[in-house]
């Protein structure tokens, strides 16, 4: 009985049970530096969602399910598609065409102790964002000269608050633009760029 | 206090055998497995949100255990089941298996359960809070098919997901032999939907085509 009385004193307390719908944020992009050879490619970003459970809850804290409001796997490929142009490649169809197949995408909230101490503003714990991506690229004739898959995780303490999107959005942003940088940072990811033209 | 693990087997089990292939007989193929998950202890559930066992942090002690967690981890090396699962159906279906021909380069990406957290399994005990409560269990891979000359010809993400709805009953015990009995269940389930959906898949097969025979 004890865990119910808790769950149900501590979502009297923060008034937020239930779902929380929250933008996915689009990955911001820096100035990352020119990739040698990227002003002669021509690369396309497509995005495909593979995820178990597409338009489902992202994760859940305590009493808050999050709900992304938009599309993550959208969000990324145009993440996807900043980053190749930041770094001088033409994001364009008909070379090198490239699919983001989003396959996991998850927020868990890890408390530091039971829900019964949770009062608005307490530390809460550790939100942990993973971002999971199947990266293919193929040849103008759709031959896979590439596919990789990358994992990534972002994690920050969080507080005990009537919401926690913000915290969602913060540690998703950081997982997303890791996973991004990450795969075009991939030498073997630039190889199959050019051999795909 | 520290629980150990469950362990529970979770062999390949199919509904009989698949129908064989036409030309089957004149590709040789090989399978060679990668394991891309990221577990601890090659858990295959907890009585925690799925995503968890994902999570590169270790779980925090006191909550869990008050709620009497525990993990469960796999007797069997699943990727190594899953790749001679495949090999075993590859062969029923009339393909030779052997090196230096097609190889079917598998990377497991996921297999594990999803189980609702220990408080929505207390509030069904108690049926304090009505829920649809399941259980999901997930199995996902890339599968690659490079020809003699370590050229890819086919790659493609797979993903099963089977979900038992509902599994809590009011008075239950969360931690019957039941409950690991349908985790096993329903694992192998999800092991067997994404072989089938493999070895089905028309793609796939004119891939071994392209790059099994000599």
């Amino acid at each position: 009985m004890k865990g119910a009385v808790i769950a149900l004193a501590a979502c009297a307390l923060l008034t937020a049970c239930g779902s929380i719908r929250f933008a996915v944020p689009y990955p911001s992009v820096g100035t990352p530096a020119r990739t040698p050879g990227a002003a002669n490619e021509i690369v396309n970003v497509v995005a495909k969602d593979d995820r178990t459970d597409p338009g489902g809850a992202v994760g859940r804290n305590g009493w808050q399910t999050l709900v992304p409001s938009n599309d993550p796997a959208g969000a990324l490929a145009g993440g996807m598609r900043a980053e190749l142009a930041a770094r001088g490649y033409t994001v364009a169809p008909g070379h090198a065409q490239a699919t983001l197949d989003l396959v996991s995408f998850a927020v868990d909230f890890l408390p530091n102790d039971l829900p019964l101490q949770a009062s608005p503003g307490a530390p809460g714990g550790t939100v942990i964002a993973t971002v999971g991506i199947i990266v293919i690229v193929r040849d103008p004739v759709a031959r896979p000269v590439f596919a990789h898959y990358l994992q990534v995780h972002a994690a920050k303490p969080y507080y005990f608050n009537t919401s926690n999107a913000p915290d969602a959005r913060t540690v998703l942003s950081e997982a997303m633009q890791s996973a991004i940088t990450g795969m075009i940072a991939d030498p073997a990811f630039q190889q199959a760029a050019r051999r795909a033209q | 206090m520290s629980q150990e693990p469950a362990v529970i087997d979770v062999p390949f089990e199919p509904h009989g055998l698949p129908p064989s292939v036409a030309g089957a007989a004149a590709t040789t193929v090989s399978v060679s497995v990668t394991d891309l998950r990221n577990l601890r202890y090659d858990w295959v559930a907890s009585a925690i949100p799925g995503r968890l066992l994902d999570a590169p942090l270790p779980i925090h002690s006191s909550f869990y255990e008050t709620y009497h967690e525990t993990p469960i981890k796999a007797a069997n090396d699943v990727p190594r089941t899953i790749a001679d699962a495949l090999r075993g159906q590859l062969a029923a279906q009339g393909y030779r298996i052997g090196p230096d021909h097609a190889d079917i380069r598998i990377g497991v990406i996921r297999f594990h359960e999803d189980i609702p957290s220990a408080q929505t399994m207390n509030n069904c005990f108690y049926n304090l809070i009505p829920e649809t409560v399941s259980v999901v269990a997930i199995a996902a891979a890339l599968v690659e098919v490079v020809d003699a000359s370590d050229r890819p010809v086919f790659v493609k993400y797979y993903h099963a997901a089977h979900k038992v709805t509902p599994w809590c009953s009011p008075g239950q015990p969360i931690w019957a032999p039941s409950l690991l009995s349908l985790y096993r269940t329903n694992l192998i389930a999800a092991m067997r939907d994404m072989v089938g959906q493999i070895i089905g898949d028309s793609h796939f097969q004119e891939a071994l085509a392209k790059g099994g025979r000599p």
